[in-house]
């Protein structure tokens, strides 16, 4: 059975930051032209249907919305791919309007109470699928594979959504698919994601651990192995755990409180989605993930009611 | 002060609008309420879309808030430490309980709720995150307007008076200073949900010197609002909010408040206060 021996990839914190904003600004001008390219509006317009000028505006905003709490002008130029003279008047434009405010030191730009002005009261707040959406695109746009969505359900998952590839052969979406945690890349991405802890309490209720396909982790022993390797990478791969030669990577979603809430996973034909593809691709999803993981942090998972008796 | 394009004006005052809206809006309903041209409007509208600030509905082809202004509001009030430090137990009083529980903070002369978590119950209160309201509109903020020292209050009412002169006519009357006493003196605040379904029922959580850093709110269908000094599950509610008031006495920064330096009559909401 052929294994997989990919070399840990280190990441420096700065350079995670700067490629963390960099995607933020990739998705952004992504689904600028996703729009653009889906809108087929009949309105006859004599300009271009955005406002270039404002749209930089909000782009400066929403750089916002990450993990860090402030920005200087020359950090969101670089960042934004901008001009500092354009990142300063969206700033001046931004601040006018109540949205950043300068720091204390006087010298920075953070967000302002304002924004919750914008928070509509009768919103309900996102599930799962809608958060995930962009990312999965990305995911789906990086590899050419198929991605999938699987949420957790107590010491299981089940595969709620997914976007299949557009190719002749490809992995199959499993809606509704049920597996233990850990079984396949997203349910032991998942796993690792826990504490141990709650893995201890899952070999107890799960012993002894059920072999769904031929590569299954069935000795304990081995299964905490695997859990420190995924931990280690920050993703989990997949080991041959279908009937035909597979190359698949998963990588797990956490809520506010640090909830397992699922896994986003991709995989394709191995004869396709090589080893080195995947090598490749690895950059790029490790960042998708790591601003996914930024954006799940803001929310709560629903907690499932507990089972009576 | 440099000119301000005025159609980045626009895209900021519909974006707002659709804030406020209880529902979808299209383009004409944008254009007649703001007095705009449509094609004006569709620009807009379509800037605010691909930045991910608004969506359409794709049966109605109506817009609706998107995900960024949400994304956008959490972050800022991520910027409170106490969100992240008080997070273990809200979750251990949602458990507890199975009702909603949330957490409340200052801002200027404003309540915030900067946290809200759900029990597990079925039926279930929904309680706003990020929602904001004069001190004296919520039972959690009533709470700590109570903890306020009289010149404070005093200042409070001035900026009533100024900024929501609708509010004032309430922060100007007796019945208010007696229920600030009455809060005071409970240790508690108790309000009825907006449809009346639910009690709220809001406990301080004390700083170091004893001054409130914030107030926890438990809402839901199983909320006493009677009795509450010797309902026992009260009494296990403040024991654990005890727990966290000392870990704000042992660190005081996780109780930090990241817009201190901003002057509480410099803070306004614009619309909904």
């Amino acid at each position: 059975m052929p294994t997989m021996s990919l070399s840990v990839f280190r990441y420096d914190a700065v350079k995670l930051e700067r490629n963390t904003r960099r995607i933020g600004a990739w998705m952004a001008r992504k689904s600028r032209s996703m729009a653009d390219a889906g809108d087929d509006a009949a309105e006859p317009e004599s300009g271009s249907k955005t406002n270039k000028a404002t749209v930089r505006i909000l782009e400066v905003l929403s750089a916002f919305a990450g993990d860090r709490p402030d920005y200087g002008v020359t950090e969101l130029a670089q960042a934004l791919g901008m001009t500092k003279n354009m990142v300063f008047r969206a700033i001046n434009t931004l601040v006018d309007q109540g949205y950043l405010v300068r720091t204390a030191s006087g010298t920075r730009y953070e967000l302002s109470y304002r924004v919750l002005d914008l928070m509509n009261p009768y919103q309900r707040d996102p599930d799962l699928p809608t958060l995930v959406a962009p990312f999965m695109a990305a995911c789906s746009e990086i590899t050419g594979e198929t991605v999938l969505l699987a949420i957790r359900s107590a010491d299981q998952f089940v595969v709620i959504g997914g976007i299949e590839a557009k190719a002749d052969i490809v992995s199959r979406v499993p809606l509704g698919l049920t597996n233990p945690l850990h079984v396949s890349p997203s349910g032991r991405a998942m796993l690792a994601a826990m504490t141990d802890a709650e893995i201890e309490g899952y070999l107890r209720r799960n012993a002894p651990l059920r072999r769904v396909t031929p590569t299954t982790i069935t000795e304990p022993a081995a299964l905490w192995q695997e859990v420190r390797s995924v931990r280690a990478r920050g993703y989990a791969l997949g080991y041959g755990d279908s009937t035909t030669p597979k190359t698949s990577i998963g990588y797990a979603v956490r809520d506010a409180e640090g909830y397992v809430w699922g896994a986003v996973a991709a995989g394709g034909p191995a004869e396709r989605f090589t080893e080195e593809k995947l090598r490749a691709a690895l950059p790029r999803l490790n960042e998708v993930a790591t601003t996914l993981a930024a954006r799940t942090r803001l929310y709560t998972a629903v907690p499932l009611p507990a089972a009576i008796g | 002060m440099a000119a301000i394009n005025t159609s980045s004006l626009h895209v900021f005052q519909i974006l707002r609008m659709l804030a406020g809206a209880h529902g979808p809006l299209g383009v004409t309903d944008v254009a007649r309420a703001m007095e705009l041209s449509p094609s004006t409007v569709h620009r807009a509208l379509s800037t605010l879309e691909a930045a991910g600030y608004i969506r359409r509905d794709a049966t109605t082809t109506k817009y609706e808030i998107g995900l960024m202004p949400q994304v956008l509001g959490r972050s800022m009030l991520d910027r409170h430490p106490l969100r992240r430090v008080a997070a273990p137990t809200l979750r251990r009083l949602a458990d507890a309980s199975g009702e909603t529980i949330s957490l409340t903070v200052r801002v200027g002369w404003y309540g915030v709720r900067i946290a809200v978590v759900h029990g597990a119950s079925d039926i279930y209160q929904h309680r706003r995150l990020g929602e904001f309201g004069l001190l004296q509109e919520q039972p959690a903020s009533r709470v700590i307007l109570a903890s306020l020292p009289e010149i404070e209050i005093q200042r409070y009412r001035r900026f009533v008076r100024g900024a929501a002169p609708a509010a004032a006519a309430f922060a100007d009357r007796a019945p208010f200073l007696r229920e600030l006493a009455a809060i005071t003196a409970a240790g508690c605040a108790i309000g009825t949900s907006a449809d009346g379904l639910g009690t709220i029922l809001a406990l301080p959580v004390r700083g170091g010197e004893g001054a409130l850093v914030a107030a926890i709110a438990l809402a839901g269908p199983t909320v006493p609002a009677h009795d509450i000094e010797t309902d026992p599950r009260v009494a296990a509610w403040r024991a654990e909010i005890s727990r966290l008031e000392a870990d704000i006495r042992t660190a005081p920064q996780h109780a930090a408040d990241p817009f201190a330096h901003i002057p509480a009559d410099d803070i306004q909401f614009t619309g909904r206060a």
